[in-house]
């Protein structure tokens, strides 16, 4: 694999194992020797604490070092947004937020991005991010619970972004050009 | 670029699936560099192949599965074909060099 360009998928998610067998109940899992998990969490203090990796620095202070985001790219443009900020659902809707924003020269045509946080979401649920069609944004913001996933399937002509979750210090020490949306 | 990448993969919340089409190849690497092959201003933290990744994973069906209710996993699904990794599991790996069909992927954490 050595050289060789890799491309992020859209396909996977972070989900407790109860939620994510009762959706595929003929899932396959993955087990070392033996296991298929183990309790013993190495990095739980990690996620509990504010102490950045080996006490990293940053000089950004547009947000808390460890403030968890939700990190992707459009047009070319690194972009995050706080968890917080999106709590039970977001749509950047207009044009005129994204120029507000520094991104001005992104065209959405005639999609809009749609993010979505359950309220008071544990730290490691996946956030899910899509482009949407302007004619279902209605659709979009009269469903129960917003974006249920109990099937598995995504909404018929919702494109999903190719973001991450991450905390704001890693994302910014490498990507120092972010725009922060709120 | 490998160490950007390796840091946001390992202490961050991000998991992704990764693919190439261009080397379908998911053998261990052979060779390892050495530290005086590292560019300025990139420290070494643990020699690599250190934390192991997996290079040749095992799977059992869900009925076989032994996971509390509420252990975290990454999961995927490609070309109708689900999977589950326990995230403490990957804690210790980090990387998973799998396919789905004919796809190789690696499931990153």
């Amino acid at each position: 694999m050595e050289s060789a360009e890799l491309e992020e998928l859209s396909i996977g998610e972070k989900a407790l194992w109860k939620d994510w067998v009762g959706r595929y109940p003929d899932t396959l899992v993955l087990s070392i020797e033996g296991r298929e998990h183990i309790e013993d969490n190495a990095y739980d203090n990690y996620f509990a604490n504010d102490r950045t990796f080996r006490d990293m620095k940053i000089s950004d202070e547009r947000l808390p070092p460890k403030e968890p985001i939700y990190a992707f790219w459009l047009g070319g443009q690194a972009v995050a947004v706080a968890h917080q900020d999106f709590e039970g659902g977001k749509v950047l809707n207009s044009r005129r937020h994204l120029k507000k924003t520094g991104l001005e020269n992104v065209d959405l045509g005639d999609k809009r991005i749609v993010l979505f946080r359950s309220p008071g979401a544990a730290i490691f649920e996946s956030t899910r991010a899509y482009l949407v069609p302007k004619k279902q944004l209605q659709e979009v913001q009269t469903i129960s619970n917003w974006l249920p996933r109990e099937s598995g399937a995504e909404p018929e002509g919702f494109e999903a972004l190719g973001g991450f979750d991450t905390f704001w210090y890693n994302w910014v020490s490498v990507n120092p050009e972010t725009v922060l949306l709120d | 670029m490998f160490f950007s990448w390796r840091f946001l993969a390992t202490f961050t919340l991000s998991s992704s699936f990764v693919f190439s089409a261009a080397s379908p190849s998911l053998a261990a690497p052979s060779e390892k560099p050495s530290s005086e092959s590292l560019p300025p201003g990139v420290e070494q933290i643990l020699p690599r192949g250190k934390i192991a990744a997996v290079f040749a994973p095992n799977f059992v069906p869900a009925a076989k599965a032994e996971l509390s209710p509420e252990a975290w996993v990454l999961g995927v699904v490609l070309e109708g074909q689900a999977k589950a990794y326990s995230l403490n599991l990957l804690n210790r790996h980090e990387i998973v060099n799998d396919r789905i069909g004919d796809n190789p992927i690696a499931a990153v954490w």
